[in-house]
């Protein structure tokens, strides 16, 4: 009897090794499935930054110089338009999620676009300013979570 | 007959332990291989995106005005106009070419493998590992849409896969890179 319990015991052990063995090899897979998946989607979010960069800080500095910030976009800015239709920096807040496929891979883009002080891109301003921060969210399915890139974007 | 059943059961036991070992034991190498085969395609990796992150960012430097900045450009050639060296006074022409090298199998689909090209004015300055499964460059206009009309490109795509030199028949066992250039000097 005291020989088949050290038999199990012995048996359990080894089970619980394999076990532990299999859950690393998941986790080395999972973990490189992760990098992948995060880079490609950064990849993705510095796209989507570099095509709103091109575009004009706001729709009064793409007609002429501006001066004071009072006459830039007004807060709130408007909201559910699409990724063709954006004309400036601010028409990217809140836009439709856009759909970018890379390597087979259907991406979705979300952003949204805040006036932050110039001196401190982390402060939120409530009015307008000569920095626009825009925050681009890459979400897939096989990302453990969305990849979140910003820039802020000032003028002149 | 109780010593036989003893033996019988410790023999059992031993094997089913032996067994486990051994499984364990493989996979743990196996598991090892794949880490070093991933981490050898990422640092394959990274060496070609510092060569084509330096070219591309300066597509268009150094050009006169009226001078093309893209030369040519189909499946298997890329050549435009650009800065070699921040000192160089004019643009050089590099090329970048896309060769076959080996067809590997990889869950049972044969799978192309490339070398990428570099040369500056036709002389051969670098190259890839011979393991890329995916070089694409898309040239896109303003609107984000693959142009052939070199006049309108606003944006260069570039994305690419690089397996491991060690082998391996796994997706796993590659890295994959993408980035869109937009370079200051492009006409759009």
């Amino acid at each position: 009897m005291k020989q088949t319990i050290m038999g199990l015991l012995a048996l359990m052990i080894a089970m619980l090794l394999s076990l532990n063995v299999q859950r690393a090899s998941l986790s080395a897979k999972r973990h490189v499935i992760d990098t992948e998946m995060e880079t490609i989607a950064a990849g993705v979010a510095l796209e989507m930054l570099d095509y709103a960069g091109s575009k004009p800080f706001d729709a009064a500095t793409a007609i002429g110089t501006v001066d004071n910030a009072d006459e830039l976009t007004p807060l709130p800015f408007s909201t559910g338009g699409t990724y063709d239709e954006a004309d400036d920096l601010d028409d990217f807040h809140q836009i439709q999620p856009h759909t970018l496929s890379v390597f087979g891979f259907d991406f979705e883009i979300t952003c949204t676009v805040a006036y932050v002080d110039a001196t401190d891109p982390e402060v939120v301003a409530t009015s307008q300013t000569f920095a626009k921060k825009i925050i681009v969210t890459v979400s897939h399915e096989l990302l453990q979570m969305p990849v979140q890139i910003s820039r802020v974007y000032t003028y002149p | 007959m109780n010593a036989i059943y003893d033996h019988l059961i410790a023999s059992i036991l031993g094997g089913v332990i032996f067994f486990i070992l051994v499984v364990v034991h493989l996979r743990g190498g196996e598991t090892t291989r794949d880490q070093t085969r991933y981490y050898s395609a990422k640092t394959h990796l990274l060496r070609v995106t510092e060569m084509i992150e330096h070219d591309f960012a300066n597509i268009g430097a150094g050009v006169a005005p009226n001078d093309p900045v893209f030369i040519t450009k189909d499946e298997e050639t890329f050549v435009f106009m650009a800065l070699v060296e921040p000192q160089d006074e004019a643009a050089s022409k590099i090329t970048y070419r896309r060769v076959a090298t080996d067809v590997v199998k990889i869950a049972g689909e044969e799978v192309q493998h490339y070398e990428i090209h570099r040369l500056v004015d036709d002389v051969l300055t670098g190259r890839s590992p011979a393991t890329l499964r995916a070089f694409d460059v898309e040239l896109w206009d303003d609107d984000h849409q693959i142009t052939t009309t070199f006049t309108d490109v606003a944006a260069v795509h570039v994305q690419f896969e690089v397996a491991s030199l060690f082998g391996g028949d796994d997706q796993l066992h590659a890295a994959r890179w993408n980035r869109t250039f937009r370079p200051a000097n492009l006409a759009n």
